[in-house]
């Protein structure tokens, strides 16, 4: 494919100005001036990704599962026994939270979080970047999808009234998940965001947007475009008026930074739609013991970064999902390094006031040698596309399906029910 | 199919022409209607959306001019003034042929600007002891690290950090390091990270070996390393002295072997623990120096398993807990380095391999380890970790009992594979020619290494002589990395760089933190990778702080740089920052566009615009705490204070001043031409290379 879909359809916004009409991005820019009042009824979709594969049996311990036990002598969680800190936190008498996970069980109790456990990706591989790039764009082995399954989201359902805002990455760089012909910002500070130039400031920001503006039709001109539309929009919007309400505590890691920010633009009502944040830290590989130590750790910021979003946002996660993803699994035995290595399955968070929580989803495959994928790895038994596509179809309202997951075809009748009716 | 972000507007005509008919003969479900298709068409072929450059283009083979200036760009960092006569006079088939053979080039001049970034002279054990982590200090002084936002909660996760006597606890803390550092002559391991940033950026502008430089960044990102993990703080100055820069025009193999045996890669991917499952810890002395070195690289509760810009810590308990697994551990196989030498260094994920063969490889190269971890570093063969069965790799025997011949027959057959030679070509094209490199091009490279073995001196000249190289679809077809960026602009401009840590900031914040690059893959090579509205702003901020001399560090002369042309002339200095910052090459609504600020004027009198800010941290904060936001700097401009005084006030006064002061007085003229150049900078024409 010579020529990207991103490119194909920014290119006919300018043809469509040579025939007289607007073009969509003035068309959004002329909306983003009167901007301010764009509607919180909305449903908004956060996804955060863990990139190097999380522990899915560390993070959700299976402790009914003997043979947990006899394949991690050193790093299993231990199993829940009241009063010890360091046993895993029951949620239904099988599985338990990771002690890092604490304060997760409040969420889960209220039934606003929901686990599901042995999801992941039906392809074997167990390279970072191929998995990382299958979750993306939602093609498991299939390498030339050029775009992202958020992005095809995005581009499936058509928002005339879209601002810049509508996706927003905390990174810096665009994810694969939201690359695509719709357009999407990546950021990591929201104050940076602008030219600086001092005085005069105005008269060579608009020097750059001319630049920007011109006829050109290239990925250069397009994200200039974006870029100046997006700066006064924001301008306007001023996010950063919105501190951490509700008693939220944000962790000072960058991912609770990056949250924080995620939930000041909520607030400013700038049309967001789908916001995206990236965490790494769990290919734990070596040392990543127990209760305590390496990945707990990971786990605790983690944890308490979503859970001060949920908090902060108060009211606004009755339209909220938030949704975590993790490439693959790592191996069931502890390898040589007290670490584990690459595996297959793990599991997923959602939270929301549309989650059905309380409940761990999914039907547990066992962790018996003979049931293991290739005899090492926590088998398969939910198709993370199938969870994937039952956020977009019941809390997104999608109704294109098939064009968000092109060579899947989502069956209602796999999804797991994890969003409520 | 990798997507393409840049198109040329006579070549989009083409390529659109052919989908058009495509889209029209398959009649398959499109995605946009025909009238977008046809308007697209009608705009592409219009003669308002053909840029100047586009005529040069169209001609088959660039001009003399270009192919310098593209030579410049693509096997170096770009042209200084003076660089493209210069290399004319030379005759360009020499400059080349001096490029690849960096050490017949005279580069002594560099070595001044290197004086302050002792480290890179230093062995490993210097700089584990010159460079040690504040938690070492403190265990020295017998400081206990005070509890605050650092520590766990594990049983009460919602508990607020203890406030004001944590803040005082903390700031203790901090001062009696810090003390201790200065007293003893030390400094924090940030400081290594810092003059390795500090000595890219200074080689890649200053060094007359320009194409070393190039792949010492490139052979850097295929065999990539994270900083920040663990003890690769202490080896990755080793591992890009002694490991990338003598190897990366030599034979492929001896560049895979050194990083196989390197310290850093072994920590890095973790070969270093990896034992045969059934391996029987030796007894007695003999060992090793310190006992639970025999899998670590550290010393539990010395050294944390600290990823540093995560901001975690290990807590005093959890080292405990780990050095107790440490000794209780059972051996076993681990298998990242195994996979990653495959699908990221040789092979490609597409390359023919299974899992098996990762086990397998895994096998081969287990007793591959590091010696003395904590007092040097060096790679060792340990027998005793090995496993001696027999093994098959991609179908070929390993017998019983070769010891570290097995991983040294691995690496052998991996060098020698048709998939290496695929895979390394792809790269080095896509790097050096195009994000989608043409195949006919691929398919020579590919020959030349496995006629060669593997000579990579060979390869690029093969690159850089073909046709595909020097054709105009391929000019300027390149986004610039942030760090080429920055290195192109400081050239283009001349700029002064004594102190590289706000450079290195900025090139953080357009998308590409050096050396911290987390995932073993590297930066991948894409446009796309660099292109978002973020980052994108950053380049525009960072073209107008370097020009308007706001970068700590970097000191850029315009009044120079415009050869005293005033400033009242400006159509004058706009054709002189074409001229030196895009070689006259420019689309004429770039031109346009640039005009028409000059004659609306870029005020610099007026009401107060947003203040501009470059956030920096304080020194003291960072060293302590190993935060890598914020690090100190060394080498302040030292002006003279009464002009610096007169300096800061003119700058307050006009809104332009950052945290730190430029290294001279500029007036509010000489600001308008810099804000011109800074434009410039910020043009689409000089994002690409």
């Amino acid at each position: 494919m010579a020529i990207t879909r991103r490119f194909f359809l920014k290119s006919s916004g300018v043809a469509m100005a040579s025939l007289a009409a607007a073009p969509s991005f003035l068309r959004r820019a002329a909306l983003a001036q009167s901007a301010g009042a764009v509607s919180k009824d909305h449903p908004i979709i956060i996804a955060i990704f863990q990139r190097g594969a999380m522990d899915g049996i560390s993070a959700v311990v299976p402790f009914g599962d003997r043979a947990y036990y006899s394949a991690r002598p050193q790093i299993a969680v231990p199993q829940p026994k009241s009063g010890d800190a360091d046993g895993a936190i029951d949620l239904d008498g099988f599985f338990g939270l990771h002690p890092g996970l604490a304060s997760f069980k409040p969420l889960y109790d209220q039934g606003q979080l929901a686990v599901v456990h042995a999801v992941g990706s039906p392809d074997n591989t167990r390279s970072h970047f191929d998995a990382q790039d299958y979750m993306e764009s939602a093609t498991p082995g299939n390498k030339g999808t050029g775009d992202g399954w958020l992005n095809r989201y995005l581009q499936a359902k058509k928002d005339p009234k879209a601002t810049p805002f509508r996706a927003v990455s905390f990174t810096s760089n665009l994810p694969r998940t939201l690359l695509g012909p719709a357009p999407a910002i990546a950021m990591t500070n929201i104050s940076d965001f602008g030219v600086r130039a001092g005085q005069g400031n105005n008269q060579v920001a608009k020097g750059f947007e001319e630049l920007y503006s011109q006829g050109m039709t290239d990925v250069l001109h397009g994200t200039g475009k974006e870029a100046f539309e997006a700066i006064k929009m924001l301008k306007k919007a001023n996010p950063q008026q919105y501190g951490a309400g509700n008693g939220a505590a944000y962790p000072r890691s960058p991912f609770g930074q990056a949250l924080l920010q995620i939930s000041q633009l909520i607030k400013a009502n700038v049309g967001i739609e789908v916001a995206f944040t990236d965490v790494g830290g769990w290919d734990t590989h070596a040392n990543q013991g127990s209760s305590r130590g390496q990945l707990a750790n990971r786990l605790q910021d983690f944890s308490q970064g979503i859970t001060a979003l949920y908090k902060d946002l108060g009211d606004r996660m009755s339209n909220i999902v938030i949704l975590t993803m993790t490439e693959f699994g790592r191996t069931i035995k502890q390898n040589g390094s007290g670490g584990t290595d690459h595996g297959h399955s793990s599991c997923l968070f959602a939270l929301g006031g549309p989650v059905k929580g309380g409940k761990v989803y999914g039907k547990w495959p066992g962790l018996a040698v003979e049931q293991l994928y290739e005899g090492r790895d926590l088998a398969l038994t939910t198709d993370f596309r199938d969870v994937f596509a039952e956020v977009a179809a019941r809390h997104l309202g999608s109704q294109n399906l098939n064009s968000i997951f092109p060579g899947f075809t989502p069956n209602p009748a796999n999804f797991r029910g994890i969003i409520r009716a | 199919m990798k997507p393409t972000k840049r198109i040329k507007i006579d070549t989009a005509a083409r390529r659109i022409n052919r989908r058009f008919r495509s889209i029209i003969t398959a009649a398959a479900p499109v995605l946009i209607t025909a009238t977008l298709v046809s308007s697209l068409l009608l705009s592409a072929l219009s003669p308002t959306a053909r840029s100047v450059s586009a005529d040069s283009k169209s001609k088959a083979i660039l001009k003399e001019d270009q192919k310098i200036i593209h030579l410049l760009n693509r096997a170096g960092y770009g042209p200084r003034p003076g660089d493209v006569e210069k290399v004319k006079r030379l005759g360009i088939d020499k400059y080349l042929d001096l490029q690849l053979h960096p050490d017949r080039i005279d580069d002594s001049a560099i070595e001044a600007r290197l004086s302050g970034y002792p480290s890179l002279k230093m062995s490993i054990a210097q700089i584990q002891e010159q460079y040690p982590l504040p938690q070492l200090i403190a265990r020295e002084l017998g400081l206990r690290q005070p509890n605050g936002q650092l520590q766990p909660k594990q049983n009460n996760p919602n508990a607020q950090g203890g406030a004001a006597e944590d803040e005082n606890q903390k700031r203790e803390y901090r001062q009696q390091i810090n003390a201790y550092y200065r007293s003893h002559d030390l400094k924090p391991p940030q400081f290594l990270l810092q003059e390795l940033q500090g000595q890219k950026l200074t080689r890649a502008i200053y060094s007359e070996r320009q194409l070393q430089e190039v792949m010492t960044d490139f052979w850097f990102n295929h065999f990539n390393i994270f900083w920040a993990k663990n003890a690769d703080r202490d080896l990755t100055t080793n591992y890009e002295m002694n490991v990338i820069r003598p190897n990366t025009m030599g034979k492929f193999k001896d560049l895979l072997m050194a990083t196989a045996k390197s310290p850093a890669m072994l920590v890095y991917l973790d070969n270093f623990q990896s034992t045969a499952p059934d391996a029987k810890v030796p007894q007695g002395p003999a060992r090793f120096n310190r006992r639970p070195g025999a899998f670590g690289n550290q010393r539990p509760g010395l050294r944390p398993n600290d990823p540093g810009v995560q901001g975690q810590r290990m807590p005093n308990q959890n080292q405990q807990q780990a050095a107790n697994q440490l000794r209780n551990r059972k051996p076993g196989i681990n298998e990242n380095y195994a996979r990653e030498i495959m699908e990221l260094h040789t092979l490609g994920v597409e390359g023919g391999y299974t899992q098996k063969d990762v086990q397998e490889v895994a096998r081969c190269l287990t007793g591959w380890t590091l010696d003395r971890p904590r007092q040097g570093s060096s790679f060792v063969f340990r027998p005793w970790m090995h496993d001696d069965g027999e093994k098959t790799v991609l179908g070929r025997k390993i017998p019983a009992g070769g010891g570290i011949k097995d991983g040294e027959m691995v690496i052998d057959v991996l060098a020698h594979h048709p998939s290496t030679a695929k895979f390394i070509s792809t790269k080095l094209v896509r790097r050096l020619v195009s994000d989608t490199p043409p195949q006919s091009l691929v398919d020579r490279v590919a020959s030349v290494y496995l006629k060669t073995d593997g000579d990579i001196r060979e390869m690029l000249r093969t690159i850089f002589t073909s046709n595909e190289f020097n054709s105009p679809e391929v000019y300027r077809a390149k986004i610039k990395s942030p760090f080429e960026l920055a290195a192109s602009a400081s050239r283009a401009l001349g700029a002064d760089l004594t102190n590289a840590q706000q450079t290195s900031q900025f090139i953080a914040k357009m998308g590409q933190p050096l050396y911290l690059y987390q995932a073993p893959t590297g930066y991948p090579d894409r446009a796309d990778q660099w292109v978002n509205t973020g980052s994108l702003l950053e380049r525009l901020n960072y073209g107008l702080a370097l020009t308007t001399n706001r970068l700590r560090g970097a000191s850029v002369d315009v009044k120079q740089l415009s050869l005293g042309i005033d400033n009242s002339d400006r159509a004058r200095v706009l054709d002189r920052a074409i001229a030196l910052l895009l070689k006259d090459d420019v689309s004429s609504q770039t031109r346009a566009v640039l005009e028409k600020q000059l004659k609306e004027g870029v005020p610099v009198k007026g009401e107060l615009g947003e203040a501009p800010r470059i956030p920096t941290g304080g020194d003291e904060d960072a060293m302590a705490s190993g935060s890598m936001e914020a690090l100190p700097s060394r080498n302040k401009p030292v002006g003279k204070a009464e002009k610096a005084a007169n300096t800061e006030r003119l700058e307050r006064r006009l809104g332009i001043r950052e945290d730190a002061g430029p290294q001279m007085a500029m007036s509010a003229a000489d600001i308008e031409i810099a804000r011109v150049f800074g434009l410039v900078l910020g043009s689409p024409e000089f994002q690409r290379r």
